[in-house]
């Protein structure tokens, strides 16, 4: 519950989500590839990659539509959101960052 | 195994165990899942070995070692023989731990707490049991426990797992391993820890799954308002949103699973599914706020509290509805080495009522009869007083050599006393219940039997048991 909800994870998931793509804007793939890198330690492979893309390109078309609930998700954290960045593409990367956090390869040490 | 995408760097690099980790995964391949279990195999996890009596068991363990004397072990002899030594040959029976080692005199001491016949039955229970009195006519008291361990800690990993070493898994362990959950939008193994404490801490290790597979390990609620955390998805987070980040979760962690072989990874993937199912499902049972007045009359006005023991012992009764399998109970504070009258006084008064209201609300609700609720301890304590002897006050240290637990439920003998101690409490006189015994009896209750529940480790198949225990007739219906 904690690596999924708690919200220091969210704020972490977040974050890392605008320097990604404040790093490489408007290219996905290169964005999911550089979080998952610094999450895990190594580059997804090609099963990982598009599935994490996939993921990605669905909730930011979801919240897309839903942009209340893409600033309720952004208002969690004291770090303030990147107002340069479209909020839909921060709230589809943080949640899809929060997924690679919690996967058993992420958090377990080998 | 997808072995066309090895070379010999990548097969290098990620396995630096070597051919051990190729070996381990098609070993290891979990056979029971959440709920689901194999066929039963001699020494393979199954369903049950023979029709169970019990399918949920709440252990209410009282940690820190009650006093037997001042609460069900009746002993006149220490009233005639209160202030004399106790003769040291007798003394050298046992194990005495080294904080009585400095004492120079070590006078017997009768209960300061009057005995009397309880039920129909006649039980013999102190005055500090007022509402256990009332159920005397359910329970099964064994007064004929004994252990080895003389300190908490090994104590408590002996009633928990077995061994007095750490590493084992615990009895709600090996049940969650041999007869799965009954119920999939719970854990089947819930560990309730009532608030306050005592000066022993307790170890996580009792309710660990030692060397099985990780979702067999008990949940800890939290003792509070919010049992468990972060139930909630954060804002902006719908169902919908959370199910299809689960999914690719599952993804991700499949693929590892593949590659790797590591059955731990399945565990994950069983306790993301289980943490999803308990966002819906734990609220509603935690929720103690909609129960009548009347509990609260039974339980005492405690159970309101979250956190309580009281609480707990609602609680249990609820999670018992929903079937989750092995519910267990910690209460501390019972470690009286000196004010034994007045701390032993505190405990009762904080668990009697709830212990009984526990027993009457599941029997009214027809659930007595398939549950088998445990009380006690991890020893007891000496006959001869630790500290000073006053005419109003004494201690007692801890003692392996014979304690007391009850029992009640389905199986289970009813208003029946087990075992006897010799006069003074010291050693057991007649039909002594190992903790091995103890462990074999309930799993038997359960349906399995101890020397096949078995799992094989570091190259030996090792059971609740390991190599003891005896099934014990006698307290059986």
């Amino acid at each position: 519950m904690v690596l999924l909800n708690d919200p220091q994870y969210q704020e972490a998931a977040r974050v890392l989500g605008e320097k990604v793509i404040g790093q490489f804007p408007n290219q996905p793939d290169l964005q999911i590839q550089t979080a998952f890198r610094l999450i895990t330690g190594r580059y997804p492979d090609s099963f990982e990659a598009t599935h994490l893309r996939q993921f990605y390109e669905k909730q930011s078309l979801w919240y897309k539509e839903h942009l209340d609930d893409a600033a309720a998700y952004l208002s969690v954290g004291e770090y303030p959101v990147n107002q340069e960045l479209p909020n839909y593409q921060l709230a589809a990367m943080g949640i899809t960052i929060n997924s690679m956090m919690n996967t058993a390869e992420a958090f377990t040490r080998k | 195994m997808d072995h066309s995408s090895y070379n010999r760097r990548s097969f290098l690099t990620k396995t630096s165990l070597g051919l051990g980790a190729l070996a381990l995964g098609s070993l290891l391949e979990p056979l029971s899942l959440v709920g689901k279990a194999a066929t039963s195999l001699k020494g393979e996890p199954g369903k049950f070995h023979f029709p169970p009596k019990v399918k949920r068991v709440i252990y209410l363990f009282q940690s820190g070692g009650p006093s037997q004397m001042e609460l069900f072990d009746y002993k006149p002899a220490l009233d005639k023989w209160h202030g004399t030594e106790i003769p040291d040959s007798l003394r050298a029976t046992q194990r005495n731990s080294g904080m009585v080692a400095s004492q120079s005199t070590f006078p017997l001491v009768r209960s300061i707490y009057d005995f009397q016949r309880q039920g129909k039955s006649g039980i013999w229970m102190s005055e500090l049991l007022p509402h256990t009195a009332k159920i005397a006519d359910e329970i099964c008291v064994i007064k004929s426990m004994y252990t080895e361990a003389i300190n908490h800690e090994p104590a408590v990993m002996m009633m928990q797992t077995g061994s007095q070493l750490t590493g084992r898994p615990s009895i709600g362990s090996w049940l969650s391993y041999g007869l799965g959950s009954e119920n999939q939008n719970l854990p089947g193994f819930v560990v309730l820890i009532s608030k306050g404490g005592g000066a022993q801490p307790l170890n996580s290790s009792a309710w660990s799954n030692g060397f099985l597979a990780s979702h067999h390990q008990g949940v800890q609620f939290r003792s509070g308002k919010d049992p468990v955390l972060y139930l909630n998805n954060p804002y902006g987070v719908h169902p919908e949103n959370r199910r299809e980040a689960l999914d690719l979760i599952k993804e991700l962690n499949q693929h590892q699973h593949d590659i790797w072989g590591d059955p731990e990874i399945q565990s994950k993937i069983n306790q993301y599914e289980m943490a999803f199912r308990m966002q819906t499902s734990v609220p509603e049972v935690v929720d103690l706020s909609n129960e009548p007045n009347y509990i609260y009359q039974m339980y005492g006005e405690d159970a309101r509290i979250p956190g309580t023991y009281a609480a707990n012992c609602l609680l249990a009764r609820k999670l018992a509805e929903q079937d989750v399998r092995f519910i267990q109970l910690y209460h501390m504070g019972w470690d009286q080495h000196g004010n034994l009258p007045k701390g032993i006084k505190y405990q009762t008064e904080g668990t009697d009522q709830a212990t009984a209201a526990l027993v009457m609300d599941l029997k009214q609700r027809g659930l007595l009869d398939d549950t088998l609720v445990i009380w006690g301890g991890e020893f007891g304590r000496t006959c001869f007083s630790q500290g000073q002897l006053t005419n109003d006050n004494y201690g007692r240290d801890h003692h392996p050599g014979c304690f007391t637990i009850w029992l009640a439920g389905g199986g289970i003998k009813q208003g029946f006393t087990y075992g006897e101690t010799d006069e003074f409490s010291y050693n057991v006189a007649q039909d002594g219940v190992h903790v091995h015994d103890f462990h074999a009896t309930l799993l038997h209750l359960l349906g399995m039997d101890h020397e096949r529940l078995t799992f094989k480790h570091q190259g030996r198949r090792y059971r609740l048991t390991d190599v003891h225990g005896k099934v014990v007739k006698g307290i059986l219906s």
